[in-house]
C-alpha cells in the first residue's frame, strides 16, 4: 500500500507535527515545493535549501535536502556562496516578506539583478509571524499589526514587480488555497536558470488573522478561494474589479543567462582560454 | 492534541493498520493532525467531518473521487488518498 508520497523528503530523525500553528499556510507550501521537486526527478542531494529567520524559514528544519538555516534576512546572501561554489545544486531560498522584503531587501533585489540562479519561494504572509506580529513590508495599508493597533500608515510592495524590475527571469504568484498552481508554479521556477521568484501567500491565522478578525484558516482560505483572479483574466478586467484581490499566475518569465554561466566565462577568460 | 512521532514511526503505524484491512480511499494519520479543519472545509464532495476526537473521519466514503485535494492542502502532511485496490 502506498503510504503519504511526502514522507520520503521529510527528515527521519526529526519529530512532527511541525512547529507551525494548526492551518498555518507554511506547511502547505511545504507540501507543495515537495511534490515540485519528486515531479522534476530532482534527487534530494542535487538540492539545497537555505532559510533565513522566521517561522517562514522553520521549512529547512523539516526537509531532508542539503540545508542551511542562516541568519535573518540573509537567505539569499548564503544561496549566493552556495550557488557559486557549487553551481550544480538547485537552490531553494526558503524566506518570508519580513526576511525577504524588510532586512534582507537589498540581498533580493541585488540577487535578482545578478540574476544569481536561485528559486525563492517568498512566503507572504504579510506579517512578522514569528516574533509576534509587527507589521512587514507586505502588510497593506491600514491593516492592523502588533506595531499597527490603528492600521498601518505604510504602502506595500509587490515583490513579483519587485522581482522583475530588479531583473529576475521568472516571477509568479500563488495561493496555498490552489495548492495545485502553487506546486505548477514552483516546478516552473526550479526549472529556471536564473533568479526566479515564487510569492505563496500563506495565511498567518495566529497573528493576522486574529488581528485583523479575518478568522480562523479556513475562513482565510476561503477568503482566498473567493477573492483570487488570475493575472490572464485581470488583464481584460477593469483596475476596480481587481483592486484588493490576489492576481495569481506568471507575471515574467525571461531567458537571460545567469550568473554562474557568465562568471564561468570569466572565470575561462582570466586563465587565458 | 497532536502527539511527536518520527516519520519512521509514523509509517510503522500506518502500515500495521493497513496490514489490519483499512481499506477506506482516504488515510488520516491522527498523531500529526492538528484538527485546523481545512481538508473537511475544501473536501468538494462532503466526504469527511470532524469527529468527537477532533480529528477528521471518513463520514461517507463512497462519495470520494481521490481528488487528492485534501492531502494537498493539510498543511501537517497527515491525511493522503490511499492507492485504489485492484477490482
Ligand atoms: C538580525 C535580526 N533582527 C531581528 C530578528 C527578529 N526576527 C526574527 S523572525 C523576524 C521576522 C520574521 O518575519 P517573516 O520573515 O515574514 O517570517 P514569518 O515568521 O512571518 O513566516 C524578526 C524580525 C532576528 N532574529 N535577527
Ligand atoms: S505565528 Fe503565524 S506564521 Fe507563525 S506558525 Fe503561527 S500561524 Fe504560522
Ligand atoms: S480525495 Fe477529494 S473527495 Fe476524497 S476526501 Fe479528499 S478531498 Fe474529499
Ligand atoms: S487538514 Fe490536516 S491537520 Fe487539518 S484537520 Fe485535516 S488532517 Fe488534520
Ligand atoms: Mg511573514
Amino acid at each position: 500500500m502506498k503510504i503519504h508520497p511526502a514522507y520520503e523528503m521529510l527528515r527521519p530523525d526529526k519529530n512532527f507535527p511541525n512547529v507551525w500553528c494548526p492551518g498555518c499556510g507554511h506547511g502547505i507550501v511545504q507540501g507543495a515545493i515537495i511534490r515540485a521537486v519528486q515531479k522534476l526527478g530532482l534527487d534530494r542531494d542535487e538540492m539545497a535549501m537555505v532559510s533565513g529567520i522566521g517561522c517562514s524559514s522553520r521549512m529547512p528544519v523539516y526537509c531532508d535536502f542539503n540545508s542551511l538555516h542562516t541568519a535573518h534576512g540573509r537567505a539569499i546572501a548564503f544561496a549566493t556562496g552556495v550557488k557559486l561554489h557549487n553551481p550544480k545544486l538547485h537552490v531553494i531560498v526558503i524566506t518570508g516578506d519580513g526576511d525577504a522584503l524588510a532586512i534582507g531587501g537589498n540581498h533580493f533585489i541585488h540577487a535578482a539583478r545578478r540574476n544569481v540562479e536561485m528559486t525563492v519561494v517568498l512566503m507572504n504572509n504579510m506579517i512578522y509571524g514569528m516574533t509576534g506580529g509587527q507589521y512587514s513590508p507586505t502588510t497593506p495599508i491600514g491593516k492592523r499589526a502588533s506595531t499597527a493597533p490603528y492600521g498601518t500608515a505604510e504602502r506595500d510592495f509587490d515583490p513579483c514587480s519587485l522581482a522583475k524590475a530588479a531583473g529576475a527571469v521568472f516571477a509568479a504568484r500563488g495561493t496555498v488555497y490552489n495548492a495545485a498552481e502553487l506546486e505548477k508554479l514552483i516546478t516552473q521556477a526550479l526549472a529556471k536558470k536564473g533568479f526566479a521568484l515564487v510569492e505563496a501567500v500563506s495565511p498567518c491565522p495566529t497573528l493576522y488573522g486574529r488581528l485583523n478578525r479575518e478568522g480562523n484558516a479556513v475562513k482565510m482560505m476561503q477568503w482566498q478561494k473567493e477573492n483570487t483572479v488570475n493575472v490572464k483574466a485581470a488583464e481584460k478586467l477593469p483596475p476596480e474589479k481587481v483592486r484588493g484581490k490576489i492576481v495569481t499566475g506568471v507575471f515574467h518569465d525571461a531567458e537571460t543567462p545567469g550568473y554562474t554561466e557568465i562568471y564561468d566565462r570569466v572565470i575561462a577568460k582570466a586563465r587565458g582560454a | 492534541m497532536a502527539k511527536n512521532t518520527t516519520v519512521e514511526e509514523a509509517r510503522a503505524a500506518i502500515e500495521q493498520d493497513f496490514k489490519q484491512g483499512y481499506d477506506l480511499p482516504v488515510y488520516v494519520y491522527k498523531p500529526w493532525c492538528k484538527s485546523c479543519e481545512i481538508c473537511v472545509a475544501f473536501c468538494p464532495k462532503q466526504v469527511l467531518e470532524m469527529g468527537e476526537d477532533r480529528k477528521p473521519r471518513l463520514a461517507r466514503p463512497r462519495d470520494c473521487i481521490r481528488c487528492r485535494q485534501c492531502e494537498l492542502r493539510c498543511p501537517d502532511l497527515a491525511i493522503f488518498v490511499c492507492e485504489e485496490k485492484a477490482k
